[in-house]
């Protein structure tokens, strides 16, 4: 009897407990599979510019196909969620976020706080936390309708540009919403920006720089010359390019092997202090005026160049977000939490006028690992 | 309880583990505001020092004779084993509603909200009560498997969290002060049915069981420590904004081109959930065949399990239904009257009878 009974559940639990009961939602032919999503804001309404695997265009025949195989719609509403739910007034079908990529919000949209905009997309059940995120001061509509001259799906195009940045500096939904909630740390997101002819007589996009954020809310940009010096100092960046101008070599181009950055936070005579201790390895990837002889002093004076550049410049960056735009994308109140804990915990509500008050200074310490293929002799 | 039903000591861990390892997933910072951080560690160290004290005067009945809770009140009255097997079966039902009308939130809310919650209650009772009717041996032989299943799966899965991690997301032991996990321990302890479960079964178990407690405590402070640092490491204060934190680790985990990991989280709360529900139902299947010893096995498993199901699906219709039937104060008093009211209430009892006897002799 027993068996009788469990041999019955099966089949009774694999169609009724499973995804297979619903087929409206379960048939990937009733989906709206969701590739990338833009928000704008205009005139008090939120317009999603939403990226769809187009299932028609990418198996009409059966054969792979290398066109673009998406279609772009536009959605309004008032909040995002009835944005999001306009879709099916297009296709009459359920959208499905698992396979979403990217999420692009423009300037004006930020500026009604991410906090609301977000809130769809950590609260619906279907969203996913981790897909990348970004900004742009122009319009999102345009990021994602660029096609990247007949990419496949565009939206992939713009993740792997996020990803292959540097891995470790990412930026998720989820790390978004981290940082404006936890006290003590402010979110950056990667800043993106449309380039006609990028490629050839296409639309491409490209990383413009680093928006900088009070909580939830743009405050500043770092552009694409000061953006690798906010990565260098959080520790951040690898496999990336850096030029220090000098007199001797003219521009020389240093390859960024391995960057670790400690911050050293505390209180000093009742003022906090943050010290930023960079340690960098490079290889030198280019000398505009190579020299015939490389010498070991010159070698040591391309590395002291580098120190000095480092140093100087990722000051001016510290000095810009901490005092300019107090802004704590390094998270030196979540340091100081745990070093001067009794200080930080009186301060945390006034933290962002404290922040401009720290006294910062950087360290930089580099080491030269390889100068390069090039055959020069290399006096000792 | 059947007289030759025998379990191994350590098929008893793995039946606890498992049942302690669902409560922790399933744990929500909605209704503790102190779940997913730093504090996660002393909360645990209190609770493995509040879980001993409330074991000690279980083990202290054991020792009268190797004797569970319930032959310990037959010892002392019939009468007496009525009214502790009808408590325990309320516990135990309670308890098993409890788990069930989460597991329904959870599935309703992050998996598949589509789900028919009524359907879904009944199949999850019908196959829990068929595990129940197969007995504890059967129980417990499952649990060994699900048991090692879920610590290899959680374990891989918090393995791929690791570049995930930052240093920024961790705060400073008691920041919120020292009362935070305290209550959240006691909160905690409230939610340990195992503790009753030991009670009942301990008759039924060769081997060491005192050891076997011990090494339970442990592997469950160990378990928890190791979940919450992946937790707070990776979500930080995301995870107070999700309402099973841990199961969102799940999808945000992807090792090389596998991302949503979820589906496997998923896999192992319902394999825990089901094996803990059906282990319940047992409990209380055979404590209720205690006060009525008419009621035959099946008979009293389905009736469990119809009253389970209707309890779930009345609860199912509103989400704070299922936050009030968790209120800190009712599950405290429930656990204290439980566990340490009732056998406290039992030894002094037995204190009383063996002394009049030994006057009377």
């Amino acid at each position: 009897m027993k068996k009788l009974l469990a041999i019955l559940l099966v089949p009774l639990i694999l169609f009724g407990a499973s995804g297979c009961a619903d087929h409206l939602n379960s048939d990937i032919s009733n989906r709206v599979v969701l590739q990338g999503i833009g928000v704008d804001y205009e005139e008090g309404q939120y317009t999603l510019t939403i990226q769809v695997f187009n299932l028609s265009q990418a198996s009409s025949s059966g054969a792979e196909t290398n066109k673009n195989v998406t279609t772009l719609y536009t959605t309004r509403g008032t909040t995002i969620s009835q944005a999001a739910n306009g879709i099916r007034q297009f296709i009459g079908k359920n959208p499905m976020y698992s396979h979403n990529r990217v999420l692009v919000v423009s300037q004006a949209a930020a500026d009604t706080g991410l906090r609301d905009i977000l809130d769809y997309f950590i609260r619906d059940y279907s969203t996913r936390p981790s897909i990348d995120f970004a900004v742009t001061a122009g319009k999102a509509s345009e990021i994602l309708s660029a096609d990247f001259g007949e990419a496949t799906i565009p939206a992939e195009e713009i993740a792997n540009l996020l990803e292959t940045q540097s891995k470790k500096a990412r930026v998720q939904v989820m790390n978004i919403v981290n940082r404006y909630i936890a006290p003590g740390i402010d979110p950056t997101a990667p800043s993106l920006e449309v380039v006609e002819g990028e490629p050839k007589d296409a639309k491409g996009v490209r990383i413009s720089g680093v928006a900088i954020m009070q909580d939830d809310r743009i405050c500043g940009y770092l552009d694409s010359e000061q953006a690798p010096f906010l990565l260098v100092l959080d520790g951040n960046i690898k496999q990336n390019e850096i030029n220090i101008p000098m007199k001797e070599f003219g521009n020389v181009g240093l390859y960024i092997v391995d960057c670790k950055s400690e911050k050293d936070v505390g209180l000093r005579d009742g003022r906090p202090y943050a010290n930023f201790n960079l340690r960098l390895r490079f290889d030198i990837s280019e000398l505009q005026n190579a020299p015939q002889e490389m010498t070991e002093e010159k070698l040591e004076n391309i590395r002291q160049s580098a120190e000095e550049y480092i140093e100087k410049t990722c000051g001016q960056v510290l000095e810009k977000l901490t005092r300019e735009l107090k802004s704590d994308v390094f998270g030196i109140g979540r340091a100081m939490m745990m070093s001067e804990t009794a200080y930080f915990k009186s301060v945390t509500d006034r933290w962002r006028k404290v922040l401009p008050m720290v006294t910062t200074s950087v360290t930089a310490e580099v080491q030269i690992r390889r100068s390069g293929h090039e055959s020069v002799e290399i006096n000792a | 309880m059947e007289g030759i039903s025998k379990i191994r000591s350590t098929q008893l861990f793995c039946l606890l583990f498992v049942s302690r390892i669902i409560t922790a997933l399933m744990l929500m910072p909605a209704m503790e505001r102190s779940a997913i951080t730093v504090d996660m560690l002393p909360r645990v160290l209190f609770w493995d020092v509040l879980a001993f004290l409330c074991i000690l005067p279980i083990f202290r009945l054991y020792d009268h004779g190797k004797s569970g809770i319930l032959d310990y009140a037959q010892v002392i009255s019939p009468a007496v084993c009525k009214i502790v097997a009808v408590l325990l079966t309320l516990y135990f039902l309670f308890a098993n509603i409890n788990l069930i009308s989460g597991f329904e939130v959870f599935s309703t809310t992050v998996v598949f909200p589509e789900l028919n919650s009524i359907l879904f209650l009944i199949l999850f009772a019908v196959v829990c009560g068929y595990i129940a009717s197969l007995g504890l041996e059967a129980v417990a032989r499952a649990s060994s498997v699900v048991a090692v299943l879920a610590v290899v799966i959680v374990g891989l899965l918090l393995i791929t969290l690791i570049p995930q991690v930052r240093k920024f997301n961790f705060t400073p032991l008691f920041y919120d002060g020292v009362q935070v996990p305290i209550t959240a321990a006691l909160r905690s302890i409230a939610n340990t049915t195992e503790i009753a479960a030991i009670a009942v079964v301990l008759p039924h178990v060769t081997g060491r069981v005192k050891r076997i407690y011990a090494a339970w405590a442990g592997g469950i402070t160990v378990w928890i420590i190791v979940l919450s640092f992946f937790a707070v490491g990776a979500l930080g204060a995301f995870a107070t904004t999700q309402l099973f934190p841990f199961y969102t680790l799940a999808e945000i985990a992807s090792a090389g081109i596998f991302q949503r990991l979820d589906s496997v989280m998923t896999s192992v709360w319902v394999a825990c959930a089901v094996i803990k529900s059906g282990f319940l139902i047992y409990l209380a299947s055979d404590c209720v065949r205690r006060a009525i010893p008419k009621l035959g096995k099946n008979t009293s498993i389905l009736l469990l399990s119809a009253v389970t199901v209707g309890c779930a699906a009345f609860i199912s219709l509103d989400e704070q239904r299922y936050v009030q039937m968790n209120n800190y104060t009712l599950s405290l008093i429930i656990f204290a009257v439980i566990v340490l009211v009732m056998p406290l209430t039992l030894l002094l009892l037995g204190a009383i009878r063996r002394r009049r006897k030994g006057e009377e002799g």
